[in-house]
């Protein structure tokens, strides 16, 4: 893409929080989750894809658990929270053929949050509720595995990497407890729902002379939602 | 100190590189070709194994124009011909070659699954399998930068 979105984003986060960087107490997180994702476009080829290979195949081709961790930069003032991250998550659904060869989709979903939202700290526990804006990197990898362990990448109608970028909105709660009496350290847990996707981009497959994720007629977009449960640390700068 | 750490941090996600960017930047320069390894299956499992040495040079270019060019150097089928190439997104787990002969009138399109790439060797395969998925060969490519 010519025009950056994730630079154009946190460019204006960085120019604008760094008014109030004076007034306002920093911290830093790192968190680790796991969690659910639902595509209407896949979930189509999913079902087109068990529907044809239905003779051959052992195990149907069905989408596990996402994985996936959290860095953030947050900031609050008084009772006003804001919060500059990344939320990178992989998802993978896989199909088991009666000679052993399987077929992978695996997923990497990258969301560049900025965030806003209500920030209250009371009796050890401080709870927080946040919304805002973020700039999804979305990838579809697609290969087989053959039975003697080999990996093809250039193999099928869906081969390779195909990627596209989107706007969303998250949804975002979370409530933390210190860990010290100083404040310094504190535990969190988070349940993030990226729900709302603004956009529902093709995916381009760059290496293959940019084609799109089409099977059976059925074509791929950027419409994953997922909701993601985390446990990290804070620590207040 | 808060400041520049909110900005050191900041700008690290700002600037993260295209990813797209950086395997080009990797797949870019002489390649030497070493060896051709050929496997052939029969049940999925290996009955033959050969290795031919081939001398042979591939120059990927990377330019910042549209189209980035292969040029090679005894490197059958292409012989002295020109291509274009490209590289996956996110992992390099894909590298395209796009040979167009204008005179000739011909034009075709190979992808080769990339099983390691590093400073000093890349292994490029590619395999031929039946439509249900069971190999039958297996070639693998191997080279050295130059």
């Amino acid at each position: 893409m010519p025009f950056s979105m994730k630079k154009c984003l946190f460019f204006i986060s960085l120019i604008f929080a760094s008014q109030l960087l004076s007034q306002i107490d920093l911290s830093l997180k790192l968190g680790a989750g796991v969690g659910f994702s639902k595509s209407e476009t896949f979930n189509s080829v999913q079902d087109s894809y068990n529907t044809y290979n239905a003779a051959t195949l052992k195990n149907n081709l069905s989408i596990g658990i996402s994985k996936g961790f959290t860095v953030e930069v947050d900031g609050k003032f008084d009772n006003l929270f804001m919060g500059v991250g990344l939320t990178s998550f992989r998802t993978s659904a896989s199909a088991k053929f009666s000679n052993e060869a399987k077929r992978y989709f695996d997923f990497k979903h990258n969301f560049y949050n900025v965030l806003i939202g209500f920030s209250r700290h009371k009796a050890g526990g401080e709870l927080t509720i946040a919304s805002g804006i973020c700039v999804t990197d979305y990838f579809l990898t697609s290969y087989v595995e053959y039975a003697t362990g080999d990996r093809d990448y250039s193999y099928g109608s869906l081969q390779g990497t195909y990627h596209t970028n989107g706007f969303g909105i998250p949804l975002m709660i979370e409530y933390g407890k210190h860990l010290d009496d100083n404040l310094k350290y504190f535990i969190y847990s988070r349940c993030q729902i990226q729900a709302i996707s603004a956009t529902k981009f093709t995916l381009f497959n760059i290496a293959n002379g940019q084609t799109s994720a089409i099977y059976e007629g059925v074509e791929i977009l950027d419409d994953r939602k997922q909701i993601l449960f985390e446990l990290g640390l804070k620590y207040n700068l | 100190m808060k400041t520049v750490l909110f900005i050191t941090l900041s700008l690290s996600l700002l600037l993260s590189c295209s990813k797209q960017e950086r395997n080009k930047r990797m797949f870019a320069g002489n390649w030497v070709l070493k060896n051709i390894n050929t496997k052939k299956y029969v049940n999925n499992e290996e009955t033959e194994s050969k290795d031919t040495t081939y001398y042979g040079v591939m120059q990927l270019q990377n330019t910042t124009g549209v189209e980035n060019h292969a040029y090679f150097t005894r490197f059958e089928p292409f012989n002295s011909n020109y291509s274009n190439w490209d590289v996956s997104d996110n992992e390099p787990n894909v590298i395209r070659f796009y040979l167009m002969n204008l005179d000739l009138g011909f034009n075709f399109s190979y992808n080769f699954t990339v099983e390691k790439i590093n400073s000093k060797k890349m292994i490029l395969t590619s395999f031929i399998s039946d439509n249900d998925l069971n190999v039958q060969e297996k070639l693998t490519w191997e080279f050295t930068k130059e």
